[in-house]
């Protein structure tokens, strides 16, 4: 497609943690992401969806296979240039760890602001004012320490952190799952109301299901570093086709008939993700799923497509 | 007859403080709870809303020496905990309450095995006698059967951090309902969790509870985990039980604002957009709101909100909610919403 | 949206917001010292003490007897009115030569931490920082290697190698002092050096020494200043030590190793010889310790 602006092509990244034994957590991961577009990752822990973003930002090497972004591969072995860790940020989980506690706000955020040469020195503290008025921060925040704020008020910082360079790409790491649902839905609002705003285009990495659906234009699940279905936002949730995706609906405790609706009444959740240093041969879902056949234990199925833009790695489909 | 309609634990205008070099944070505000036996209750409410506060009162675990409570009772099975001498503390402790903490990590300890700590907890319920060993052994290992963990023989034998965490906090409900104590304390037991886990956990919990006829107090932050599992919700706020009622009245005619908000905040399955939250942040407990702690994030804040501390008023049988817009006060106040409404809107 | 912009600007560059944050966190620091008495203790014997060390010859009753002096008619008497810790066997008045011990006692002390404490804080920080990399092993080797002999075997020998006086004392103590704040360092840099921020500033692109001073070493004040505050205990009983056998501050300007060595030879009718000195050093210790206990709560995240 013309417009897109990611592509991994065969993502690989393999931990070796002793003689002939490496944890896959990445396996052969192909993902292409468009400008403007908000792409969800969905997993439970250790399905590597976090390992994708840092094999990204290059604070892993990948093991094989590519990055391309902006129409230009990633080198492997160097470090991200200059102008690559401009337009791509990053926005972490844990608002507590992500901000230094002995620095104020205004330090926080010039450091972007005076590596990257945004701005003239002596027009930081405006560009910073600037800023904290985009995340409708009021300007004495500016001299706050991170321990004296809430967390959805770091989280914000964080994020105005991350717009201080002007990027295009953001990868949003499980962005409000330490926070509480009043102050999620601001957070979110805000995040949503930037991408339109600048033109972002944003990975969104989530377990919440609930808040993957207003929030994202794709949606790509993933288990055990391989992605199993990617759809629009729409078809995923009106018409899953992986028995993984209908069973992480079915677990979501929901508020409404509605939504009880939408969850599948076959496939109740069973058993655990095994560990990603004994994956399991074939399918890698097949220990828990209650459609398996001999296939399922023996062959990897490909991904296929079923669907407009609409992509399930699954023997019945 | 009487027996089964008396509240087995009962809180009544409980208020805890901590001690700060600001001066006194007044976590608790006069909350008043029943929970009846054999029934499933759930304590709602956002973090620093003190609900595990609460709940650490009941076990009296709050650290005593930066604690004040200046009123209140708590009546667990006839006696007041808070005036419970030590022995008889314990006695509740081994034989009444117990309780699933949060983090199943911390709540095992790494340095003995599953079984051991199981039959600590057998042992000191003082239901078999000590010479028992093998019987003790058998409980323990039905107790492990019965949350659904395949080969018990191995998981007696084996230390925490050899199970995954689903396991873990499948053991720690084991080890909650294997002496036939009365009451079971959930602390969100399931929010360190992945979602699938979660599901499995909250269901085999639901049906375990129902068999062994204990009554459960459920604190979470999840309406819809709340939704799942119990029968009656506590809604809190700010140290305050804003709403309390049976959990189809929540959903079907959420009162308090608070209540109506936090509802909203719920991003749905369904779709259908963000909403924008609610206005403002959790007060400030040193200093707390005069009136109503919720007021200065209300949109339908009134003047004797900002004065007076609402009482709870039922609207519905078992539906109690503590604000101004009902109860006796109700038509004064929509008289006088409407001419605020009628100001703003000229105003706008 | 400019004139905003500006309005703001010129409300936050009034200074008036840094202050009450300032104010705030002194406050809390002070609440969480405070509510141990004995850290106030703790913090007024190490007041007095410092007091002891500056203002020595001023306050000492006979500033004379410190040095080498001999009054054979006074020799030998216990504690009276006039010599409170009595007199020692030429009949100097050992209240005076105590008081003046603290003086080289704490000069020891803070000489000591001050060459040790940046040397293994800096090598500390690069270790942590590079963690798991060739030049985290090199320096933690060489690190291991220090503290695997006794330390006071260690400064003995320097010390017994080079000429004995005060200042080769020091030298000694220094040598085995700095691998403990370079272990300490690095425990506490490599932990911090996982957080998200420093992740963060790696992401954005800022230098190395960037991310080590402004990052790393500020998170790692709150240990090194409580290990300071209990080490000055540590080195002066280390000094006490050397100079017991000699190797310290040499006659006639005393110290207390060398005052409870002398005194130790006329033991036990002379006790005040000995008693005194003791007293002195553990005044001290004491005094550091709770000090540095108090710093420890001060520092600590949790409680309120």
């Amino acid at each position: 497609m013309s417009n897109e602006i990611l592509r991994l092509d065969n993502l690989k990244l393999h931990f070796d943690i002793g003689k002939n034994t490496s944890v896959k957590a990445v396996d052969g991961v192909n993902l292409t992401v468009n400008e403007c577009e908000v792409m969800g990752l969905v997993g439970e822990s250790g399905s590597g969806k976090s390992t994708i973003a840092y094999t990204l930002m290059g604070m892993y090497q990948q093991t094989g296979g590519d990055i391309i972004f902006d129409g230009q591969a990633l080198e492997r072995k160097k470090p991200r240039s200059k102008s690559f860790r401009r337009d791509v940020q990053i926005v972490f989980q844990d608002p507590g760890s992500s901000l230094n506690p002995h620095q104020s706000v205004k330090e926080i955020l010039s450091l972007p602001l005076k590596v990257h040469k945004i701005v003239p020195k002596n027009q930081i503290e405006d560009k910073i004012l600037e800023i904290l008025e985009m995340v409708e921060l009021p300007p004495d925040f500016m001299y706050k320490s991170p321990n004296s704020i809430g967390g959805g008020e770091r989280q914000l910082v964080s994020i105005a952190r991350a717009l201080c360079s002007n990027p295009k790409f953001i990868i949003l790491d499980e962005p409000t799952s330490s926070l509480d649902v009043s102050i999620q839905a601001k957070i979110l609002n805000m995040l949503m109301k930037l991408q339109k705003e600048k033109r972002l285009t944003y990975i969104f990495i989530t377990h919440d299901m609930g808040v993957m659906r207003n929030v994202s234009t794709n949606i790509a699940i993933m288990y055990l570093g391989k992605i199993c279905e990617i759809a629009t936002t729409r078809v995923f949730y009106e018409s899953p086709l992986h028995p993984y995706t209908q069973m992480l609906l079915s677990a979501i405790p929901v508020i409404s008939e509605e939504e009880e609706a939408l969850k599948s009444k076959r496939i109740r959740s069973e058993g655990e993700i095994p560990s990603s240093v004994n994956v399991p041969s074939g399918c890698s879902f097949h220990t828990r799923c209650v459609f398996k056949s001999d296939i399922c234990m023996k062959v990897d199925p490909e991904m296929k497509e079923v669907g407009p833009g609409h992509f399930v790695r699954c023997h019945m489909h | 007859m009487e027996q089964q309609t008396k509240a087995m634990l009962s809180i009544e205008d409980l208020m805890i403080w901590y001690k700060t070099y600001r001066g006194y944070a007044k976590v608790v505000d006069g909350i008043s709870l029943e929970v009846f036996p054999g029934e499933k209750v759930g304590l709602v409410g956002e973090s620093g809303c003190g609900k595990t506060t609460t709940m650490k009162a009941i076990m009296q675990t709050l650290p005593a020496d930066i604690i004040h409570v200046p009123q209140g009772e708590i009546w667990f099975e006839g006696q007041n905990v808070l005036t419970m001498t030590k022995e008889q503390l314990l006695k509740m402790r081994r034989t009444g309450v117990s309780m699933i903490s949060q983090s199943p990590l911390s709540a095992l300890n790494p340095v003995f095995t599953v079984g051991e700590q199981l039959m600590d907890i057998i042992k000191y319920s003082g239901q078999y006698s000590k010479a028992n060993k093998k019987e003790m052994r058998e409980v323990a290992l039905e107790a492990i059967s019965s949350v659904m963990l395949p080969d018990p023989e191995r998981i007696m034998n084996s230390h925490p951090h050899q199970l995954s965490g689903g396991m873990r906090q499948r053991i720690c409900i084991a080890a909650a309902l294997v002496t036939p104590k009365h009451l079971l304390i959930a602390d969100e037991p399931c929010s360190a969790l992945d979602v699938t886990i979660q599901d499995q956990i909250h269901r085999m919990l639901r049906v375990l509870v129902e068999e062994k006829q204990r009554a459960l107090v459920m604190i979470t932050h999840s309406l819809g985990v709340a939704r799942e599992l119990v029968d009656r919700i506590f809604i809190m706020y700010g140290g305050t039980i804003v709403e309390s009622c049976y959990i189809s009245d929540l959903f079907s005619n959420p009162s308090h604002p608070y209540t109506v908000g936090l509802l909203e905040c719920v991003p749905r399955l369904t779709g259908g957009g963000l909403s924008t939250g609610i206005y403002g942040y959790v007060p400030d407990y040193i200093n707390p709101p005069k009136g109503c702690r919720f007021c200065p994030r209300c949109s339908k804040a009134m003047d004797i909100c900002r004065e007076q501390k609402p009482s709870p008023v039922e609207i519905a049988p078992g539906h109690h909610v503590a604000c101004f817009l009902y109860g006796d006060r109700a038509q004064e106040k929509e008289a006088q919403n409407k001419t605020d409404y009628k100001a703003h809107g000229e105003g706008g | 949206m400019i004139g905003v912009t500006q309005e703001a600007t010129a409300i936050a560059k009034k200074k008036g917001w840094l202050s009450p944050s300032t104010k705030e966190n002194f406050r809390i620091y002070k609440y969480k010292f405070t509510r141990n008495r004995l850290s106030v203790f703790g913090l007024a014997l190490v007041a007095i003490s410092l007091f002891f060390a500056f203002f020595a010859l001023q306050i000492v009753p006979f500033p004379e007897h410190i040095g080498a002096f001999v009054d054979h008619a006074n020799a030998n008497n216990p504690p009276s009115a006039v010599h409170w810790f009595g007199t020692d066997n030429v009949g100097r008045d050992v209240f005076s030569r105590v008081i003046y011990c603290f003086r080289g006692a704490l000069l020891m002390s803070i000489v000591v931490l001050a060459i040790s404490v940046p040397v293994g804080t800096v090598l500390g920080l690069i270790a942590g920082y590079n963690h798991g990399r060739p030049v985290d092993t090199v320096i933690m080797r060489i690190t291991d290697v220090f503290l695997s002999i006794p330390a006071l075997i260690l400064a003995l020998s320097i010390a017994s190698i080079l000429t004995p006086n005060m200042m080769n004392s020091m030298l000694a103590v220094t040598i085995m002092w700095w691998p403990w704040y370079t272990r300490l360092v690095y425990t506490q840099s490599s932990s911090v050096a996982k957080e998200y921020f420093v992740r963060n500033a790696e992401l954005i692109g800022a230098s190395k020494f960037h991310i080590i001073i402004k990052e790393i070493l500020p998170n790692c004040f709150s240990p090194i200043f409580t290990k300071m505050a209990l080490d000055v205990g540590w080195v002066l009983l280390m000094g006490a030590a050397l100079s017991f056998v000699g190797l310290g501050e040499q006659p006639p300007i005393p110290a207390f190793g060398q005052m409870i060595a002398d005194g130790s030879r006329l033991m036990p009718q002379n006790w005040w010889l000995t008693l005194f000195p003791a007293l002195g050093i553990a005044f001290m210790i004491l005094g550091f310790n709770f000090l540095g206990d108090g710093l420890r709560d001060m520092f600590d995240k949790g409680g309120h």
